[in-house]
This record gives structure tokens, C-alpha cells and sequence, in this order.
């Protein structure tokens, strides 16, 4: 009897949720929209295009043409052109026409670029020191006592697709986006917006048990999340040719979780709001600030610390982070992740019962 | 003139009352600007400390003084005591640890996070090639910054080794800089400042909310509730209406316009002169294509909750391909496409050049021409498609 009526009312409460224009929006097309802005501003890091740098030989020029073409050409990411004036060079510079200007003078050799290109110019600046000190060790036939090596601490990431860790951190980030979207605001529109439309009071009249009804609740918001994730992947291998090497174990498992975790956050909210218009309102700002500082778009690395701190009591930080090591992005901290998602459930299990237990359903 | 004045004032004291209005419409771009100046402005600069962990053999006594560990050792010392010492941290073995164990130890710290890098020094006689090991965190930004930085320490020791060994003199070696363009010809505009660049951007984005969002919501709500079509049985004429509503909007741009001017110029130093004519001109016409936007949008979407959902469609990409808050150029294919036929675009370049701020990577006319036709399009489909009341609903 109890499954059936949980069957029932997932049902109705799924299709009640697609059916909702708002919904499909911010759990489907938002995080897809993003995809598409965010995903396209960071490929640029991501080598598919050759960065262009203009070569303006000054008359005082002793590095030979020949060697530095050499040089630049072995550097796949960049091509280059020749240009006859320093201003034609940093006019195309500023039209954002050229990533870099290199002026090769007597013995020297100055990179110039375009304080705008905020994203784009510590990689060009290293691109540029590789280049002349390569040049320097051939032209000048130095030795090289110390060489470096670069090793990149054990990580599970085997995706074949090129890109910056930023740009790669993008999808497992809106993959959580679509799941706060989806969870946030469901006990909040259940406890408080039903309870205000008379909807509980109504329900609680016909013989219906609370527990099976709170379950369908929770259920219901999955094909959500599950088409909202799929829309993800498969958008982003189609637009940005990206694949993960993804851990379905865990993937399939944390999406059902991490709705859990969001609708966890969205019955703390509902603790301190009565009205189901200030509700919503808190949980859309809520949302919003954690969109910015749980580092899905943005790097947060770089923020003052004590913003850095408050990332950390954010539940989207935590599922963005456990789905880039889930989709192979970043290296999978298998412990770290069960002890941090276990807490942030069971926190979020209680919540949602304390809810379901205080709301009375008949008063209005 | 009066039911002018009265839309007016219900459409303000709605919005004062409304503390989620004000947070959205008045706050909300003041912490947006904040956020994207403390990441991409380089104001935090002095909040960034780099962990490195230098692993390298005991330095016993005797040693002589050109060994490979001394040196490195040396320059990492002198980094310590220099000015620069506030952007590292240099960690190094205990006398009584072994060096397997605090390389293990420190590169746990790096996965976990404590360290931003790991620097290995080998033990060779001197004269040999070193390889040293850099190890680093690729998820982590401060990770790839502090591999980048202390690889460029080694090049520079490479160069001062072969000036020692007497391979090269310093004068025959070739010199590196690297500087940043001047962006506008102007002395006082010489330094390229983010938080001017973005101040523009954060204007035009109000507007664009006020005319997409603000405008758009207030119209479909009082159309979908018959609220509407009750006023025009009455006296009121839809044009005192629009003027009203349109009173308030241009009073609440300009609290944003001041807020958002008041805010970066006391937090992020800004000096930007608001008021020269060509700023406010574009300030004006922004506003007016938002508000024919708006005007296109509750033309052709009726229902008031489709209408809610395309406008937020609508205001992210061309928000963000709009080159408001970072430049767009590097864009390819279809979406580089939306950002050249987004009003937004134009819009901005045209305030950044008219502040002094930028020069317009697109021409003046375009800065023009592709808002104007945007905006006359709106008005055009709006003339024969907006209804105050449309299928009516009652």
C-alpha cells in the first residue's frame, strides 16, 4: 500500500515538476547556457587555436630571423606574422587582433601585451620566457646545468581532450549547478508554498502516508538531475569535444546524493523562513552567491582568504569538487570523498526530516 | 501629468518595499563587481603566498661554496630576505629528518593541499647537469602559477652559472623584459586599471536588467492579472502608464549608475569622469535598447511565466558574450558570432572609449548602428505585435 502510494505520487510530483516552464529552465537550459559561454571564454586556454604573435624586427635587430622562426615554429600553440611598425603592432594588440607583440632589437627581445586579455596573459607571458630562453641557449650556446622537470602529482584524470584544469573543472561544476538547481528549492516550494496554497492541508484530509509522500518528493527530482547531467556530457562532447574518464560507480550514486545534499540545504533554509516568497527569494540568492564562490566559474584560489573560507561552508563547493574527482579532472580522494559526502547526507537526511516533522500539514 | 505621477510613485514604493528587489537590482551588481575585480584585478595580490618545499641534500659544513645544493640554497635564502620574501614561503628538512621521508611528507601536503610545490634538488658533483624535480598540483592555479615562477628562478640561475663558469659575459647575454601595452595615448590613462574596464560593463548590465528584467516582469505580471486592461477602462491612457513606469526605471538606473560609481570609486580607487557627455548618451541609448528589448520580448512571449524564462534566456549570453565583464575576442564559431551581433557589444565598447577607458576595438558607426537596429527592430515588431492585453486574458 505504502509503495504504491509512493509510486503514485512520484509520479505526479515528477511530472508536476517537468511541467513546470521556471524548472526546466534553471535545472536544463541554465546550466547549458553557461556551458556554452563559459566553456567557449576558457577553450581559449585550451590550445585548439594557435595564440598569434606579431614579430616586429627593429633596425638594430642581431638575433637571426631563421633561428627564431625556429624556435616559434616548434612551439605548436603559436603562430606568428611579421609586422612593420611598432604601432601597427600594438594597434593590432589592442584590437584584440594579436595576443603578443615581440620586439627584437639589439641583443634583446621585448614581449609586450595587452593588459585586457586578463584571462589569457600569464600563459602567454611563460610562453614567452620559454621562447627566449631557448633562443638564448641556442644563439649563445650556453649550458643548461639545471634542467627542470615537471611532475603533476597522481591523478585519476585520463581525459583525452585538451584543456585548461579551469576549463575542464567547468562541467563537473555545472553538473552540480543543475543539481542544486533541482534540489534547492523543493522542500522550500513543499513545506512553505504548499503549506500556504492549502495543497498539505488538503492532502493531509485524504488518507495518505507522510513518509511515502516525502520519499516521492525526493525521488521526484531525480530525472531531473539525471537530464540535466546527461545534457552536460553529451553537450560537451559534442560543442567542446571534451570526455571524461568517468567513475559510473560513483557518478551514478553521487547525482542521486548530491540532489539529497541541495534539498538538505534547501530545509535549512526553510528553518528560518515562514513565507514561501521570502523563501524562494533567500534560496535564489543563496544559489547565486554560491555560484560565485564555490569556484565553478571562477577560480576562488585567488579571492582573500577569508572568501576562501566561506567557500568551504558551501555545500555547491563540495559537490562541484567530489564530481571533478568523480569525472577524472582532478585525483580521486576516495576517502576524503565518502567521509565528506557521508557527513554533508547524514547533516542533510536531518534536516529534511526535522522539516517533515515540524511542518504541520494542516495548519495553514 | 497626476496619473503619470502616481504610476511613478506606486512603481517606487513597490520596488522599496520589496527588500529582494533591492538586493537584486541595487546590491547584486556591487558584490558581481567586487567578486570579478578580487579575481581577475589583481587587487588580492598580497594575499597570495606561495608554499614551496625545497628537498635538497644536507648542507654540511665545508661544503664547498659552488655545489649545486648550496647555490640554490643560497638564492633561496636571499629571495627570503629580500622584498619579495611576503609572496613565499620556503619549507626545508629538519636537521634530524631523512630526505626520503620529508619528500614523502611534503608531497602529501602538496595533494592535500598545504604545499603549492615541491622542489627536488639532486646531489651531483659540480659541472654535472641537474635534473631537478618540480612537483606541482595541476587542478590547482597557485600550482601551475608556483612551477612557472620557480622555473623561471632556475633559467635565471642557468644564465648566472654560465656567467660564473665564464661560458658567456653578462653583457653578451640576450636581454628579456616583457611590458604591458599603453592602452590609451593619455598620461593619466597610461595604467590599464580592470576595475575602470569593468565599471561600464557593470552599468550596462544594470540597464540591461532594468530594461529586460525590471520592465519586462512589472508589464507581464500586471498584463497577466488583468491589472491592465481594468487601468485603461479608466481614464488613464496607456501611453501616461509606460511614461510613468519608464519615470521609474530612469530614476532606479540612475541610483545604480551612482552606487556603482560610489562603490569602485571607494573601494577600487577609480577615477572615471561619469559625467562627459558621450558617457551619458550611451548611457541613455543603452537604456533605450534595453527597454525596446523588453518591449520585443512581451511581444512575441505572451504567457507571463515564459516570458520570466526567455528573459533570463536572453540576459545571461548577452551579458557575458556582450564583453561586459571580460573581452570577448577570442570566441570562434557560432558563439563568436552571437557576441558580433549582441547590441551589448557594441554598447560597451562605445562607453569604454567614451570614458577614456578603452579604445573601441569596433567603429563608432557600428557602436551606432548595430544597437539602432536592434532597437528600431524591437520597435517595429513591438508597434504591430505588443498588446496590453494579449488573447484576453482577464
Amino acid at each position: 500500500m505504502m509503495l504504491k502510494q509512493y509510486l503514485n505520487n512520484t509520479k505526479i510530483l515528477t511530472l508536476s515538476f517537468l511541467r513546470n516552464k521556471e524548472t526546466i529552465f534553471f535545472v536544463l537550459l541554465l546550466p547549458l547556457i553557461f556551458m556554452l559561454i563559459f566553456g567557449s571564454l576558457y577553450s581559449g586556454d585550451d590550445q585548439s587555436q594557435p595564440d598569434r604573435l606579431l614579430i616586429y624586427y627593429s633596425d638594430q635587430a642581431t638575433i637571426e630571423q631563421d633561428k627564431l622562426e625556429e624556435v616559434i615554429n616548434e612551439n605548436q600553440s603559436l603562430s606568428f606574422q611579421y609586422i612593420s611598425s611598432l604601432e601597427a603592432g600594438e594597434e593590432l594588440l589592442r584590437n584584440y587582433e594579436a595576443e603578443a607583440l615581440l620586439i627584437v632589437g639589439d641583443n634583446s627581445l621585448e614581449f609586450a601585451f595587452n593588459p585586457a586579455r586578463i584571462q589569457d596573459n600569464p600563459a602567454l607571458e611563460q610562453q614567452a620566457y620559454s621562447i627566449a630562453r631557448e633562443i638564448n641557449l641556442r644563439e649563445k650556446n650556453l649550458n643548461e646545468y639545471l634542467e627542470t622537470v615537471i611532475i603533476d602529482t597522481e591523478s585519476s584524470t585520463t581525459a583525452p581532450a585538451a584543456g585548461s584544469t579551469q576549463f575542464l573543472s567547468l562541467f563537473p561544476g555545472l553538473i552540480a549547478l543543475g543539481l542544486a538547481s533541482s534540489g534547492l528549492f523543493v522542500i522550500v516550494e513543499v513545506f512553505i508554498y504548499y503549506k500556504e496554497k492549502g495543497v498539505l492541508k488538503r492532502m493531509a484530509a485524504a488518507p495518505i502516508n507522510k513518509n511515502a509522500f516525502v520519499l516521492a518528493l525526493i525521488t521526484s527530482r531525480m530525472p531531473a538531475s539525471i537530464l540535466s547531467m546527461f545534457l552536460i556530457l553529451i553537450a560537451s562532447r559534442i560543442v567542446f569535444g571534451v570526455s571524461f574518464a568517468i567513475n559510473w560507480l560513483l557518478f551514478i550514486p553521487y547525482i542521486f546524493i548530491g540532489t539529497v545534499i541541495m534539498m538538505g540545504f534547501g530545509a535549512l533554509i526553510t528553518l528560518f523562513f515562514k513565507k514561501a516568497d521570502s523563501a524562494f527569494q533567500a534560496a535564489s540568492i543563496l544559489l547565486t552567491i554560491m555560484i560565485f564562490f564555490s569556484g565553478i566559474y571562477f577560480p576562488i584560489e585567488f579571492l582573500p582568504s577569508y572568501f576562501q573560507s566561506l567557500s568551504r561552508f558551501l555545500p555547491l563547493t563540495h559537490l562541484a569538487r567530489a564530481l571533478q574527482q568523480i569525472m577524472g579532472v582532478s585525483q580521486l580522494k576516495l576517502f576524503n570523498l565518502a567521509l565528506e559526502t557521508g557527513g554533508l547526507l547524514i547533516v542533510s537526511i536531518i534536516l529534511i526530516i526535522i522539516v517533515a516533522k515540524k511542518s504541520s500539514w494542516t495548519a495553514k | 501629468m497626476g496619473a503619470i505621477k502616481s504610476i511613478f510613485l506606486q512603481h517606487l514604493r513597490q520596488h522599496l518595499r520589496d527588500k529582494y528587489s533591492i538586493f537584486w537590482n541595487l546590491i547584486f551588481p556591487l558584490i558581481l563587481m567586487t567578486i570579478l575585480v578580487l579575481i581577475f584585478g589583481g587587487q588580492i595580490e598580497e594575499n597570495v603566498t606561495f608554499r614551496i618545499s625545497i628537498v635538497s641534500p644536507e648542507i654540511e659544513e665545508g661544503m664547498a661554496d659552488n655545489s649545486y645544493p648550496v647555490i640554490i640554497n643560497t638564492v633561496f635564502d636571499s629571495i627570503e630576505d629580500s622584498d619579495e620574501s611576503r609572496w613565499f614561503k620556503f619549507y626545508r628538512k629538519k636537521k634530524n629528518q631523512s630526505r626520503s621521508n620529508f619528500l614523502q611528507e611534503e608531497r602529501k601536503k602538496l595533494e592535500s593541499g598545504e604545499r603549492e610545490l615541491v622542489l627536488v634538488v639532486p646531489e651531483v658533483e659540480w659541472g654535472e647537469k641537474v635534473q631537478l624535480e618540480i612537483y606541482r598540483q595541476p587542478e590547482r592555479q597557485l600550482s601551475l602559477i608556483a612551477a612557472d615562477v620557480i622555473t623561471s628562478i632556475i633559467n635565471e640561475l642557468n644564465r648566472e652559472i654560465n656567467i660564473a663558469e665564464g661560458n658567456i659575459s653578462r653583457d653578451e647575454l640576450i636581454n628579456v623584459s616583457s611590458r604591458e601595452i599603453a592602452i590609451m595615448e593619455s598620461e593619466s590613462r597610461s595604467n590599464f586599471s580592470f576595475a575602470e574596464f569593468l565599471v561600464p560593463g557593470i552599468i550596462l548590465f544594470s540597464f540591461l536588467i532594468s530594461g529586460l528584467e525590471i520592465f519586462v516582469e512589472k508589464i507581464s505580471s500586471m498584463r497577466a492579472r488583468g491589472i491592465l486592461k481594468r487601468y485603461f477602462a479608466t481614464p488613464l491612457r496607456a501611453v501616461e502608464y509606460f511614461s510613468g513606469i519608464l519615470g521609474f526605471i530612469i530614476l532606479l538606473s540612475s541610483t545604480q549608475v551612482v552606487l556603482i560609481y560610489g562603490w569602485a570609486k571607494i573601494f577600487f580607487d577609480i577615477n572615471l569622469a561619469i559625467f562627459r557627455p558621450e558617457f551619458i548618451f550611451y548611457m541613455l541609448f543603452s537604456l533605450i535598447v534595453s527597454i525596446a528589448l523588453g518591449f520585443f520580448l512581451l511581444s512575441i512571449v505572451k504567457n507571463k511565466e515564459s516570458v520570466g524564462v526567455v528573459t533570463q534566456a536572453v540576459i545571461y549570453p548577452m551579458a557575458f558574450l556582450g564583453g561586459m565583464f571580460f573581452e570577448v575576442s577570442n570566441l570562434s564559431g557560432v558563439i563568436s558570432l552571437a557576441a558580433k551581433i549582441n547590441p551589448m557589444y557594441y554598447l560597451v565598447n562605445g562607453m569604454r572609449d567614451a570614458l577614456g577607458i578603452y579604445p573601441s576595438p569596433t567603429s563608432l558607426i557600428l557602436n551606432l548602428f548595430v544597437p539602432a537596429i536592434w532597437m528600431f527592430g524591437s520597435i517595429i515588431i513591438s508597434s504591430y505585435k505588443f498588446s496590453w492585453n494579449p488573447g484576453g486574458e482577464s
